[in-house]
């Protein structure tokens, strides 16, 4: 998190009149990692090393949720381009692992911003 | 898509929540190879340290070093494999034990200890207490580990003088090596 946004860089595409913070982070809220679920794989994703993979099993209790929802929203996240999953056998075992793209970690960081975006905005100014 | 800085406010929460979770599990997995290595020396050396005694310094000095030469090579096999940002948290887990280490021997300058039982149960206490120390940030388990290994040098030192090596050999040693599957386990 906190990579800085380029608030110049796609202001002109949004439309006139806008909400203001739309105007601050031009890429607006994430629909597809917004979701509450993806948010936190994206979080938790987002916190390894650069590439590193996270087996499915440490994924899903870090992000408390069951086999069938995370392999369901991890497809999502994968269709967007945002995660990577890994499949392989150690010994006789199958093995998956899914580690976050690059893509999938700027697009978290302007979420993020964005949600802070949000909070600064409606915080009352002194 | 509309968010209210409510929603945005409890989605930054989830994040932080989701955050300390991996960052808990990640020490854990860390923790456990350490917790193995020494559950392994603690129970060779207790047993030894029961067997013949007055070999006790020597090779605990052998060991404590065996193991110190481990910790570094297992943090050092991490960094490789995970993190190069770990090399900092490394170095100050070897600065962590070296004063450990230097506390142990200038208490013993201190205090004076002259019974065998004291000098085995003291590091063993002090260990505890950084493991509760860590686990106030790092998790749970690090605490109750800490807990369960200083209650039960205790029980050893006050209730079982006379087989105090075995039983930190068995029950210490074996607490190690339980926590360590427990981390392992994420």
């Amino acid at each position: 998190m906190g990579a800085s946004i380029d608030a110049s860089a796609g202001r002109a595409e949004r439309e006139p009149g806008g909400a203001d913070c739309a105007a601050l982070h031009p890429d607006g809220a994430d629909e597809i990692i917004h979701q509450p679920l993806r948010l936190r794989i994206m979080a938790v994703l987002n916190s390894l090393p650069t590439r590193e993979p996270l087996d499915f099993t440490q994924l899903r209790a870090s992000v408390q949720a069951t086999d069938g929802n995370l392999g369901a929203h991890l497809g999502t996240l994968e269709r967007a381009g945002y995660v990577e999953i890994h499949k392989d056998f150690v010994g006789k075992r199958p093995r998956t692992r899914v580690s976050i793209s690059a893509g999938g970690r700027l697009a978290f960081a302007r979420h993020v911003a964005y949600l802070r975006g949000v909070i600064d905005l409606a915080s009352p100014r002194p | 898509m509309e968010i209210s800085s409510d929603q945005a406010l409890d989605a930054l929460q989830q994040v932080h929540d989701a955050q300390r979770r991996i960052s808990i599990q990640m020490g854990y997995g860390r923790g456990a190879p350490h917790f193995l290595l020494w559950g392994v020396i603690w129970i060779v050396g207790f047993t030894l340290s029961y067997l013949y005694p007055a070999e006790a310094t020597r090779l605990w000095l052998v060991l404590d070093v065996a193991g110190f030469v481990g910790s570094v090579l297992l943090a050092r096999h991490y960094r490789a494999h995970c993190e190069a940002s770990s090399s900092a948290i490394m170095w100050r887990m070897v600065a962590l034990v070296l004063t450990a280490v230097g506390f142990v021997i200038a208490s013993y300058a201190i205090f004076l200890p002259h019974e065998a039982a004291q000098f085995a149960v003291f590091p063993a206490l002090l260990f505890a207490a950084i493991y509760i120390g860590l686990g106030l940030w790092r998790g749970m388990r690090w605490v109750v580990a800490g807990l369960v290994l200083a209650a039960l040098a205790l029980v050893g030192y006050f209730l079982l003088t006379q087989y105090l090596m075995l039983w930190m050999a068995a029950v210490g040693g074996g607490t190690l090596l339980t926590t360590g599957f427990w981390l392992r386990r994420g």
